[in-house]
């Protein structure tokens, strides 16, 4: 039989993507039913690009002609979870499209302040142990949303010291293993606001 | 150029009917049946032009695997043009092309049981078995009957039914249309370029490049007499293109070879490569060039599967950007088959055609116009809706693509 991409995913850029197929891939859904596009442009990726063909691929899905899921994966580039979601859904509302629904197959995946803040913070749980009780293990400490990981600046201007970050197709991996209804302590509030959605979507597009 | 294509009862094609532009792009899915229909073509091309018997190109095992009938059945439309003036001038009009060949399953045998020819409905050639009266040997006779381009009865003949007829009958003043008819065949080329088997020697000049190349060096040296013309075009192309370098093509006598070498020139050094020095991809490009230069050359038709196989990503556009030029101008006619997002981006909606099959089962034949319909309006490109999997002709049961997603 054919095959058929029931879920499509729209990231900023390959980090996002490969964050994208490591959770695809533990989550146990086949390659062959997903689609990740590839159009950012330059190294850093583009917020409006990302958007656009967001907007383009739920406009195809509002058509029910064929039914699948989107998912976008855009930082939040410190301009706050609020708002760059609402750039997202008063686009959506502008053309008339339906709005944000994870349990209807639209999913936005915000990381703040970017994807490499979940990077850091999962070589910091990775270093723990890979801890999945909500209990805070020794010596573990939480990332902050509001510092640059990708350039290694605080949110204060001064530089970071560089440490690791989890590569980003087992950060996705790593995702996938939380437990939404009871998450590790120190998970970035952006990452963790994101296990719910994340896993309703998934169960929608596999329907 | 050719119009209509028909075949019955060979591989997976049954009762398949597949019609051409000037410019036509055949695709779908791995084993749907592009390269049957290729094949098809180039063993009805072959037998009208002496190239192999029935007994060669249409053995037992060409018949549909799952179809218990002993006949294969294929028709061509050929649509040409008017050409020469005063007492040369031949009318353009429609050549309808019929063949049946039947095959006795124990004995391992098949022959021709029916060949024939019209041109604007006025018969030309008609070739029959003819059981009602036998020969001396008691067995049934073939049998045809030849037209003049007037349409008046000309005699009747026993031919061999191993044999296509028209392809054995000399050439006359009165069967002018008969010859257009075959020379275009004669002309009509089928690719399937593997690099790996072309070779840079030859003994001898090859009228027709074979399926895969691997004649390309003695075609070389055919050209390069008949159509020398054709042959520095393809080099101007080559130039402009993928071999910058290049200064000519040359082959050198080694004993009783030819062996095939590029000249290249770079400042005051000169460097002659053998032709299977090159690499895959400019084996394939000085193929695929001197074909378009000669199609252009002869008016003819070309059918390649895969053009952009082996090239590289800034060479296929420009190819088939010329490739779809030549054709539309009516210099020649072109068919490929191809699975590239560029060609499908490109040419798809506009000439495309769906190939399908289902396991087990046979092919099927829609304009990719209609069966992409609604998904159609959107930024999103064509060819990427198909990686998607959403353009698809519903498991041959006439489900609309997006239906046969759901029940996916």
């Amino acid at each position: 039989m054919p095959r058929a991409c029931k879920i499509v995913v729209v990231p900023e850029d390959k980090e996002h993507a490969a964050l994208a197929r490591g959770y695809l891939a533990a989550r146990g859904v086949n390659p062959g039913s997903y689609r990740v596009t590839q159009k950012w442009t330059g190294k850093n990726g583009n917020f409006d690009r990302a958007r656009e063909w967001f907007i383009e691929e739920v406009r195809l899905q509002a058509r029910g002609k064929v039914r699948f899921g989107v998912v976008a994966l855009i930082d939040e580039d410190g301009q706050g979870l609020a708002v760059r979601r609402q750039r997202v859904t008063d686009r959506l509302a502008v053309l008339n499209l339906p709005n944000l629904d994870p349990s209807q197959g639209r999913l936005l995946v915000l990381p703040v302040r970017n994807v490499e803040t979940w990077m850091v913070w999962g070589a910091r749980w990775v270093a723990a142990g890979q801890p999945t009780s909500p209990a805070t293990p020794a010596g573990f400490s939480a990332v902050d949303e509001t510092h640059d990981y990708k350039r290694w600046r605080a949110s204060d201007g001064q530089l970071l010291s560089h440490e690791s970050r989890l590569d980003a197709f087992r950060l996705g991996r790593a995702i996938a293993s939380l437990n939404s209804a009871a998450p590790p302590s120190g998970l970035p509030p952006a990452l963790e606001a994101i296990l719910r959605p994340w896993g309703d979507f998934l169960d929608w597009a596999r329907d | 150029m050719l119009t209509r294509f028909y075949a019955d009862n060979f591989k997976c094609l049954q009762n398949f009917t597949l019609e051409f532009d000037s410019f036509t792009l055949l695709t779908g899915p791995n084993g749907s049946g592009k390269t049957t229909v290729l094949d098809s073509v180039r063993r009805v091309a072959d037998l009208l032009t002496q190239r192999g018997t029935v007994e060669t190109l249409f053995p037992a095992t060409t018949l549909t695997r799952w179809d218990r009938r002993s006949e294969q059945l294929f028709e061509f439309d050929l649509k040409l043009m008017e050409t020469g003036s005063g007492s040369e001038r031949l009318d353009g009009g429609l050549y309808r092309y019929r063949l049946r060949i039947s095959h006795d399953r124990l004995k391992e045998k098949n022959r021709v049981v029916e060949e024939q020819l019209t041109f604007e409905g006025r018969k030309l050639y008609r070739g029959w078995l003819d059981d009602t009266e036998s020969s001396a040997s008691g067995s049934a006779i073939f049998k045809a009957k030849l037209f003049k381009d007037n349409g008046q009865e000309g005699a009747t003949v026993l031919m061999d039914w191993f044999y296509s007829g028209i392809g054995r009958i000399q050439p006359r003043v009165e069967n002018r249309l008969l010859q257009r008819f075959r020379g275009f065949f004669e002309r009509l080329i089928i690719l399937c370029i593997n690099p790996d088997s072309v070779s840079a020697d030859t003994r001898k000049e090859e009228p027709m490049i074979a399926f895969d190349g691997g004649n390309f060096a003695g075609w070389l040296l055919y050209l390069l007499g008949a159509e020398a013309l054709a042959c520095r075009e393809a080099e101007r192309s080559l130039v402009d293109g993928m071999m910058p370098e290049l200064a000519l093509f040359q082959l050198e006598k080694e004993g009783t070879l030819r062996i095939a070498k590029a000249i290249f020139k770079a400042k005051s050094e000169e460097i002659k490569l053998r032709l299977d020095e090159l690499s895959a991809g400019q084996r394939a490009m000085i193929i695929l060039e001197h074909t378009l230069a000669v199609a252009n050359s002869w008016g003819g038709a070309i059918i390649i599967d895969e053009p952009a196989n082996f090239l590289a990503l800034s060479e296929i556009q420009p190819l088939l950007h010329r490739l779809h030029a030549a054709a539309t101008e009516g210099r020649m006619q072109a068919i490929l088959t191809s699975h590239h997002p560029v060609s499908f981006d490109l040419f798809a909606e506009e000439s495309g055609r769906w190939l399908e099959r289902t396991a087990l089962g046979a092919t099927r034949c829609q304009r990719v116009s209609a069966l992409v319909g609604q998904l159609s309006d959107t930024a999103i490109p064509l060819s990427e809706l198909v990686a998607r999997g959403w353009v698809q002709a519903g498991h041959g049961s006439g489900i609309p693509a997006t239906e046969a997603l759901e029940k996916h």
